[in-house]
């Protein structure tokens, strides 16, 4: 899967649970700068994240996410 | 996107776009009815919350929602609680799990003391139960207990007194024998619903560690769709009636084309004995009160003639009307609907052929359309966990149901026989049976008067307890009415509740009467006795209210037809009116016979 895919997947994601219809996001994107984020989208958004990619994520992984980079490297990675 | 929270619903998809399902919900023209919820957590709770609102969205519920602190469900039902007293909850869930298990037995620990931890343990609990019954007057949902995640003994798990697996069992145990004894204490069946998922899907560790839920978020939205079951069940959402379509339904095969010797149904095929086990299945919801019906595209003697197949086990007398013909179907379960007196929003649909689905699903937005796909071995088992029959008692009345509407059927009859409406109603013999609310019936009382939509002058809804407070209170006065007429018994099919304000004013709060004894002047014959009791107690003027809702348009001109005077009427169409009541009151009907207490199949 290509980096723009992956990207674009988690932006179709993110954008269902913050319920926007619109979204823009780089690899360089801070998570907690969304609009609308708290602690219950973040858990979602892995929820949905670890479903939508077939996933797991450990409690390591999941505490150091903080850039959409690094959830794109994480699914790289593990898929 | 509201289909999304059709039951068998995909649970990720469900929590992935819940603020859009939940706008569109809010964004319909439906009218919602408020209530009020408490969590009461021994995890995390906020997903739950989001989610159940979903779902009490759709049954038309909208809920006001009260969470306790984290892990803190003990203290804030037992101890003084002045933002719970504040919110004045309706229903209070207590999320509890084996995560919340205090004291587990120990390998040194004797039988008697496994027993004394099951004691104490469920002392606790009972206390929950008790104070928040005393204070708030509430229906309570209690989860029971999953099973534990390991086991330390294996097998031996299960047997042994110090097993932890055989503690578990042992708790749902004192669970369920303690809400057989408390009518508002409701268990959420965690046991089962994690069996069904599978424990292992039911906890996530990780979810647990990071954010201290005590279930997945595959999980939840089962939880939650349960959980609304329940609620619904209470205030009398559940449904009545299942409509059923015959060919590749109920048997395997063609009626009109393959004759009653081609159709598959019986232990002879697979197939034949999956078709068997579905109308077992359906016979079963017929014995507990849930009507059926049929509904196929067929001439009327195939369907007959399929009905007698030997091997069937639903016979044409198992249902209370069948459609068969060649219209379109939301036409047939329209006429179905009206010939029982029932609404659409009690109705579910079953149908193999997606087609028909989809016409029912778009033109009747009332009806519950399962998608129950093609094969017959699947149909059971959707249609048993979309929950759709949920209730929270099993009384007489609802064993007899399927009689009441069977006579009906005979009644209406009967009724093409005679010349005028009245001639009919006298030929009924009809005798009623009108007394002041005892605690035989103080059940039934309450089912009637939470599920009764149409006739329902003012649609409030009361909790058990609050009838009760209402016995030998001379502050009101309740009249329960039960009729039978020559075709058999129509069991407890109305209620009154008025309530007495400055030993001279009376005001009409409740008065519902079964759709099934609809025309039949019963309330007339309710009112009559209503004003005797009024006349005993020297009360000089009663107040009737009319609150409109969407189904109850039926009875918005009772009051003026029965002599009252209107006295005001507000913006949104409700209306008060005055009565004065005397001795002489001219009894408006002399067709029911009332009589003493009745006795026997009640």
């Amino acid at each position: 899967m290509e980096t723009n895919e992956i990207i674009g997947t988690v932006k179709k994601v993110i954008m269902d649970i913050l319920d926007l219809h619109d979204l823009e996001i780089t690899p360089a994107t801070k998570i907690n700068s969304l609009e609308g984020w708290d602690s219950l989208t973040q858990i979602n958004l892995y929820s949905s994240l670890a479903h939508e990619f077939s996933i797991k994520l450990t409690i390591d992984e999941v505490e150091n996410i903080k850039t959409i980079a690094d959830i794109v490297d994480l699914i790289r990675e593990k898929r | 996107m509201k289909d999304l929270l059709n039951y068998p619903f995909d649970s990720h998809a469900v929590i992935r776009k819940k603020k859009a399902i939940k706008r569109e919900l809010l964004g319909g023209k439906e009218t919602f009815q408020d209530c009020r919820v408490a969590i009461l957590g021994g995890s995390t709770t906020s997903e739950l919350r989001d989610i159940l609102e979903l779902f009490l969205l759709k049954k038309g519920l909208k809920p006001s929602f009260y969470e306790s602190n984290y892990n803190r469900f003990f203290e804030e039902a037992v101890f003084e609680n002045a933002r719970l007293d504040f919110f004045n909850p309706q229903y209070v869930i207590i999320h509890s799990g084996i995560v919340n298990i205090e004291s587990y037995p120990d390998f040194a620990d004797s039988q008697q003391d496994v027993d004394d931890k099951i004691k104490k343990t469920i002392e606790k609990f009972e206390m929950i139960w008790t104070r928040l019954f005393e204070k708030y007057c509430c229906e309570i949902i209690q989860n029971n207990f999953e099973l534990p995640h390991y086991r330390i003994l294996g097998n031996l798990d299960a047997v042994d007194h110090r097993g932890r697996v055989n503690y578990v069992l042992d708790l749902n145990k004192e669970f369920a024998l303690a809400a057989r004894k408390k009518p508002f204490l409701h268990i959420n069946d965690v046991h089962y619903l994690s069996s069904m998922l599978g424990i292992k899907e039911w906890f996530d560790p990780s979810y647990w560690y990071l954010y201290k839920y005590a279930l997945s978020f595959t999980a939840i939205p089962l939880l939650c769709y349960n959980v609304a079951s329940i609620i619904g069940a209470i205030i009398g959402k559940s449904k009545k009636l299942v409509v059923v379509d015959l060919d590749n339904t109920l048997w395997g095969g063609v009626i009109g084309d393959d004759g009653v010797s081609g159709i598959k149904l019986g232990k002879d095929t697979p197939q034949g004995e999956a078709y068997l086990e579905f109308q077992n299945y359906l016979k079963c919801l017929k014995n507990r009160g849930v009507m059926l019906a049929v509904c196929s595209k067929n001439e009327m003697v195939s369907a007959q003639e399929g009905l007698m197949h030997p091997d069937s086990v639903l016979k044409i007398d198992d249902f209370a009307a069948v459609k068969a013909n060649w219209e379109p179907k939301d036409s047939g379960i329209n006429k179905i609907a009206a010939e029982l007196n029932i609404g659409q929003d009690s109705i579910v649909f079953v149908d193999d052929n997606p087609a028909e689905r989809e016409l029912v699903l778009g033109n009747m937005p009332g009806v519950e359309v399962p998608n129950i796909g093609s094969d017959v071995v699947r149909f059971p088992e959707i249609m048993d966990r979309a929950g759709f029959f949920e209730t929270v008692s099993l009384l007489k009345d609802d064993l007899h149901r399927n009689e009441y509407y069977n006579q009906n059927v005979n009644r209406l009859q009967d009724e093409g026989k005679f010349g005028n409406h009245d001639e009919y109603l006298i030929s009924l013999q009809m005798t009623a049976e009108i007394g002041e609310f005892n605690r035989t019936y103080i059940e039934r009382i309450t089912q009637l008067t939470n599920k009764t939509n149409q006739f329902n002058l003012t649609v409030k809804r009361y909790m058990q307890a609050e009838i009760e407070e209402t016995l030998e209170n001379p502050e009101f006065i309740g009249l329960y009415g039960k009729l039978r007429d020559k075709f058999g018994d129509n069991g407890l099919v109305s209620v009154m509740l008025g309530r007495i304000t400055d030993f001279r004013n009376i005001h009409i709060d409740l008065w519902v009467m079964s759709c099934r004894v609809l025309n039949r002047e019963m309330e007339f014959a309710m009112f009559n006795e209503f004003v005797g009791k009024c006349v005993k107690k020297g009360i000089n003027v009663i107040y009737g209210y009319y609150f409109p809702s969407a189904k109850n348009g039926i009875v918005s001109d009772i009051y003026s037809r029965i002599g009252f005077n209107k006295v005001r009427e507000t913006e949104t169409g409700a209306t008060v009116w005055m009565f004065k009541p005397t001795k002489k009151h001219k009894r408006i009907t002399h067709k029911i016979e009332i009589k003493g207490l009745f006795h026997g199949n009640e």
